[in-house]
């Protein structure tokens, strides 16, 4: 038994100096910046967050010419938002459906949206509905639109078929000069086979009108 | 008494004499059983080695799964093709970036297809969420067309957004 914990000891030991490093980083970060970013990396680590995502805006805040602060603070916002999305996903929440959450939180979408649609969703991926999402409202979509329109096909059990059809449709519609928002609630009432429109719940039914008719 | 082939009864008496054994096979069996006996010291002590071992592998273990890259490694399924396609017509070379290659434009670089209109590479990819851009002749970042948009954040340049489910 000594000679089994001098061993683990000792292994732990030698491990443990592994955790600060990344040799990733290593020719592409200055000393200062790998050290900040390596901290926030064991800080996720800590937390039981995914650290592969805070490596990676790292290193592409480097290839994207991004100066040291710059990518620090790249690095914080996005563990920051990690932290965030695992409050609204819920501690079983992957790492791709948390870091898709991460994208949402950033471009707008509440918590309360986050959480919303991680109950209605059944079947497809979260991941999927999450990345539409945060798509939509890169797309000038207002993030509460947007998420009603996704939580629409999220109820109806849609596939990755359906979500790009919606992004497909939306961005068409934009081009043609609709309104982002009634082009979106418009596009996943025919998507989803809908009767009746997708209206948000917290908007008057009075904002059907412009729904509807804003499609070419 | 039943009357019985008297061939039959030969066959029988000859079937419980015992089997003559070559001595010298005889010998070899006998070795071999010592040898088995012999070799116990060494079980035992193996036997009092093995915790020391079980912690050697699970150091071992600790290191692969707590050193860099380990979400990499732990993160081995299977893959699929994805090919990646820009029509940039004038480009000289168009490379892809994204967090299945480390960002690194140097290396996923994408082929001219045909005339030369279109630029395209295939690359293999774990499930997940993926984020990528194209860099056309080394210095302007494309977003793909064809994709959802990833957030910029912060770094002033766009980049696009795959998804690769568990199951296709």
């Amino acid at each position: 038994m000594r000679w089994t914990a001098v061993a683990l000891c000792a292994l732990l030991l030698a491990a443990a100096p592994l955790h600060g490093q990344d040799r990733r980083l290593d020719g592409r970060l200055d000393a200062e910046t790998r050290r900040a970013v390596l901290a926030l990396v064991d800080s996720a680590r800590a937390a039981g967050l995914p650290t592969e995502p805070l490596i990676q805006k790292a290193l592409e805040g480097e290839s994207k010419g991004a100066d040291g602060a710059r990518i620090i603070a790249a690095v914080r916002a996005l563990l920051d938002r990690l932290h965030a999305a695992r409050a609204a996903l819920g501690r079983t929440a992957g790492d791709a459906e948390l870091v898709a959450g991460a994208a949402a939180l950033y471009v707008g979408v509440t918590a309360d949206r986050l959480e919303r649609l991680r109950n209605t969703n059944s079947g497809a991926p979260l991941t999927l509905a999450l990345v539409a999402l945060a798509d939509l409202v890169q797309r000038g979509v207002p993030p509460d639109t947007a998420a009603t329109a996704i939580e629409a096909l999220a109820r109806a059990r849609s596939g990755e078929a359906e979500y790009r059809m919606l992004r497909a449709l939306v961005d068409q519609d934009i081009r043609s000069g609709a309104a982002p928002a009634a082009a979106a609630l418009e596009r996943a009432r025919r998507i989803t086979g809908s009767r009746s429109p997708v209206i948000p719940p917290d908007e008057p039914s009075g904002a059907e009108s412009s729904a509807s008719g804003g499609v070419r | 008494m039943t009357d019985r082939d008297p061939l039959l009864d030969r066959v029988i008496a000859e079937l419980k004499q015992p089997v003559a054994v070559d001595p010298a096979a005889r010998r070899r069996l006998l070795d071999a059983a010592l040898a088995g006996s012999r070799r116990r010291p060494a079980a035992a002590l193996l036997r009092r080695l093995a915790p020391v071992a079980v912690a050697a592998a699970a150091g071992i273990a600790l290191v692969v799964l707590a050193g860099p890259g380990a979400e990499r490694e732990r993160g081995e399924r299977w893959t699929m093709p994805v090919r990646f396609a820009l029509a940039a017509p004038a480009a000289r070379g168009v490379a892809l970036v994204g967090d299945f290659n480390d960002w690194d434009p140097d290396a996923t670089p994408l082929e001219p297809v045909g005339a030369g209109d279109e630029w395209a590479v295939t690359v293999r990819l774990r499930p997940g969420r993926h984020a990528y851009a194209f860099v056309v002749d080394g210095t302007q970042w494309v977003p793909d067309p064809t994709a959802p948009l990833a957030p910029d954040d912060g770094f002033g340049v766009p980049s696009s957004v795959i998804f690769i489910p568990e199951r296709m």
